[in-house]
């Protein structure tokens, strides 16, 4: 059991992120948000409230949406992170973010990196039988409806609203079976 | 957020026995509700002992009914096909509470 002790500058970790191992000192208060943002120079994840409240800044570890902003980098060492830049970039889009340009699935495009690492969570969490708010029969196998996207969505805000195209995005790809 | 000494424990007798020894400490197991206090500096512990990693998620069949362990999340705990199938009220509560990112 090691102890850093208070107001000492660093603790050193390692991070998973996109596939690459990566090795940072950092304030122990430092947030996984501000880790990735901040240090890793990964700008995709955003900031929104800082309280978890958005979902803009969501980002996968080992496999679950978590929002980033409530998380201390420092209780992720050695864990595996996917962002937004690790879904897809623009010269190789994953079928999500291909949906969300088809779908026209955003106005501002600030939540967008959030949405889509959130529907990524979704559709594994779906995979797996998780059952949501909006499961009517909790031992019956789990069927994306519209109802069960939005409610499995409502962890992020879209200020813009565009609520029903991020809808119609998610759609697209929960029917494809990916 | 304020300054504080930060311990992974390793084992549930030495996260108690850190918080012990250390008046004010805080174990640190989510985070989601603990570290958003802290910002706030509602919360403002000198000493915070994270129990996040220890082996404490299991759920289990026990005296006719279920054992939860204190490290299982919502996520988990809603998911699992003995609370849905026994204890329905159970997943609905921890379904209407948060959101999924929360609840993992």
């Amino acid at each position: 059991m090691a102890t850093t002790p208070a107001g000492a500058p660093s603790v050193s970790i390692r991070l998973t992120v996109n596939g690459t191992s990566r090795a940072l000192d950092l304030d122990v208060r430092t947030t996984l948000l501000d880790a990735l943002r901040e240090r890793l120079n990964l700008k995709g994840a955003k900031k929104g409230c800082d309280h978890g409240q958005c979902g803009a800044c969501t980002v996968l570890v080992s496999g679950l949406r978590i929002n980033a902003c409530l998380s201390l980098a420092v209780m992720h060492d050695g864990d595996a992170v996917t962002t937004i830049e690790g879904i897809g970039l623009p010269d190789r889009l994953a079928p999500l973010q291909r949906a969300f340009l088809d779908r026209d699935a955003f106005q501002c495009g600030y939540c967008t990196p959030g949405q889509i690492c959130s529907a990524a969570g979704l559709l594994d969490e779906a995979a797996r039988g998780w059952p949501s708010a909006a499961t009517g029969d909790l031992t019956a196998p789990v069927k994306l409806t519209d109802a069960e996207i939005r409610e499995r969505m409502s962890g992020n805000i879209c200020r813009c609203s565009a609520y029903p195209q991020i809808l119609d995005a998610i759609r697209d790809v929960a029917g494809q079976g990916t | 957020m304020r300054p504080f000494s930060y311990t992974r424990a390793s084992s549930a007798a030495e996260a108690a026995r850190a918080a012990a020894e250390q008046p004010g400490a805080r174990f640190l197991a989510g985070g989601t509700n603990l570290l958003d206090l802290m910002k706030l500096e509602i919360e403002h512990p000198e000493h915070v002992i994270d129990i996040g990693r220890l082996p404490l998620g299991e759920i289990a069949a026990a005296d006719g009914g279920l054992r939860i362990g204190a490290m299982a999340t919502a996520s988990e705990v809603a998911a699992d096909a003995r609370v849905r199938r026994d204890y329905p009220v159970l997943a609905q509560a921890l379904l209407a509470g948060g959101s999924p990112q929360l609840r993992n």
